[in-house]
């Protein structure tokens, strides 16, 4: 195996894919996160009713063989919305980790790239935002853009990314003055180009292991808003807003089978993406020698 | 000193930003303060509602209506609530007060527990301690407030009954400093678990990272006591870039406390901003969002001059 590996030139992405699979917690994480994924994405395979259909006759009943993890006040089946609502959650996530990621890249790149006055502004601004908690501004803004899933995306997408812009400007800041980079500039590429197609993918690295944690952060966020009643409308489920149903006392009280499967699946899925970003972070860093 | 003022000039521009914000982002909201108050059906003429807008500024530009609200921020008027006409500025000195209880409480908590814990599985690494608590601390970070408060309630309020399920004050007692502290136990301990389990891991990870320093092994090779070593020259470097990752918390912390407060009916700032957003009492609103801004800015200037003071590199920057 050794001599394998060896005998031909590795690329650095094989060697931190390497030292990947050696972190005990990492492989953990990624067998959780994969289990967690094809539940919500074959939910339909794995639901045994509709998630939004109510059933009247059913309501509030604790778990049995008919209805693995009960129904709510309204008869509709927890384990199905279970996995529906973690679609949602997921889909929200992702597409929120990658608006903040998008964001936090440009402004970080230009940032990093320019110095001086565009630095300035750019750097203030994110100071500015890093003032308040994520939730408090898009609690704000959530009551007058209204409800929806595109909505939240935007949201959580477009508050979230000083972090990632604060981290791009670093490395772009100490990779600017590079050799690769003078000769991209020698030879007349633009200025965007050299940020984005000449610095950006040496910068890739670091930016993976923060993505992990910004779609957790993200997961939190939705869950956070839907849990105070800002985040997905209902009947559509997510794990947040199916949460929410333990603010009135008598679900907390007589109906733990309807809060705690969501609870549970935000914990476990938090968890397994905390360990595939641990593991990732420790496999990029380049000073890590296997 | 320098290094104090230039942190303090830094900070003064940022927090003119804040404000443009706070009253840019509420500007953007529908509606205006007279369709707020003003019942369509009492007979008020559309006439009537443009000679109110006029008379109140409510057509100016946006540059002098900011320029009026900052102009009263700074005299100490944040206006009146929609909700019910109470003056904000004083309600807000109530709320703050007791959501300032409740995040002392918790970061004391979390501080001492975090670093005593982080220290103490730092220098037993790999031992059956550090595997546990490390494992511990992963589930910790991983467990946000309105998760672990929900967990809280149900298990040592609904179930055990160990502990009261909200408030400050047992109704109908005379307020007591125990029966403060008997309500502050569960809002204070969910708060507090991200930020135990945050301080503990960075904590542990400062420890190892200095264990490999060369000062503490020129230490040892000039025959210091083991005990010296340890405590005199690792902990307390160790520490010291704690100070930072304490100072950061602060907005996970504010954020933390509007779902705990929430939770708990802990009559805080965090619930009445969940309440205020609810019902857009936007003076309200923005009477929160400004003094969250400012705790948060002070604890950033706090931070660099504790950093500053605790380590005598800083100056030579």
């Amino acid at each position: 195996m050794i001599d394998s590996i060896s005998s031909r030139a590795v690329s650095p992405g094989y060697k931190a894919w390497l030292r990947f699979r050696r972190h005990p917690l990492a492989l953990l994480g990624s067998v959780m996160f994969i289990i967690i994924l094809i539940l919500a994405l074959f939910a339909p395979v794995f639901d045994r009713y509709e998630p939004n259909k109510l059933n009247l006759a059913d309501k509030f009943q604790a778990p049995s063989g008919e209805h693995f993890f009960g129904t709510d006040r309204v008869g509709r089946d927890i384990w199905s919305r279970t996995l529906h609502g973690g679609r949602v959650s997921l889909l929200v996530g992702f597409a929120a980790a990658l608006v903040s990621m998008f964001v936090g890249i440009v402004l970080g790149g230009l940032s990093g790239y320019y110095g001086g006055w565009v630095d300035m502004l750019i750097m203030r601004f994110t100071d500015v935002i890093m003032t308040f908690p994520q939730v408090v501004i898009i609690l704000t803004v959530a009551t007058f853009v209204g409800q929806g899933i595109l909505n939240v995306i935007l949201l959580i997408g477009l508050f979230s990314w000083p972090g990632t812009a604060r981290l791009v400007r670093g490395q772009v800041l100490s990779l600017r003055e590079e050799q690769f980079v003078v000769a991209a500039q020698s030879l007349g590429a633009r200025d965007l180009v050299v940020i984005f197609k000449h610095i950006m993918p040496s910068v890739i690295a670091p930016l993976l292991a923060s993505l992990t944690f910004a779609i957790n952060g993200a997961v939190l966020l939705e869950a956070g808003l839907s849990f105070l009643g800002v985040g997905i409308p209902l009947p559509t489920a997510s794990w947040g807003n199916m949460l929410e149903t333990a603010r009135s006392l008598d679900v907390l009280q007589d109906g733990p089978w309807m809060w705690i499967p969501p609870a549970i699946m935000i914990l476990l899925n938090v968890l397994a993406i905390n360990f595939i970003g641990d593991g990732l972070r420790d496999a990029l860093d380049p000073k890590h020698i296997v | 000193m320098q290094y104090f003022l230039r942190r303090l000039l830094i900070n003064i521009p940022v927090f003119f930003a804040v404000t443009l914000l706070i009253y840019g982002l509420i500007n953007l909201a529908p509606g205006d303060p007279i369709d707020f108050f003003v019942n369509e059906e009492a007979g008020i003429t559309r006439e009537d509602l443009a000679f109110l807008e006029e008379q109140f500024g409510l057509n100016d530009p946006f540059i002098v209506r900011y320029g009026k609200w900052l102009g009263n921020v700074f005299k100490g008027d944040l206006g009146y609530r929609f909700k019910n006409g109470d003056d904000v500025a004083e309600v807000l000195e109530v709320r703050l007060q007791r959501t300032l209880i409740l995040m002392g409480s918790a970061l004391s908590i979390a501080i001492i527990g975090g670093v005593v814990l982080g220290v103490f599985i730092g220098l037993r690494q790999y031992s059956f301690w550090d595997f546990a608590l490390t494992g511990l601390s992963f589930v910790g970070i991983s467990m946000p407030a309105f998760i672990a408060g929900i967990f809280g309630l149900y298990i040592f309020s609904v179930k055990l009954g160990w502990l009261p399920s909200g408030g400050m004050r047992t109704i109908g007692v005379p307020p007591t400093f125990l029966d403060l502290l008997y309500h502050l136990i569960l809002p204070a301990g969910t708060l507090a678990i991200l930020q135990f389990a945050t301080f503990m891991r960075y904590t542990r990870f400062s420890v190892l990272e200095l264990k490999q320093a060369d000062f503490i092994r020129t230490a040892r090779a000039k025959g210091l006591y083991r005990y010296q070593v340890t405590w005199r020259h690792l902990v307390r470097n160790a520490i010291l870039p704690v100070v930072t990752v304490i100072g950061l918390s602060l907005p996970t912390l504010v954020a933390g406390a509007l779902f705990t407060e929430t939770i708990y009916s802990w009559p805080g700032m965090g619930s009445l901003f969940v309440d205020a957003v609810m019902v857009r009492d936007y003076p309200m609103v923005m009477g929160i969002m400004l003094v969250i801004a400012l705790v948060v800015l002070l604890s950033n200037l706090l931070t660099d001059l504790t950093y500053g003071l605790v380590d005598p590199r800083i100056r030579f920057e």
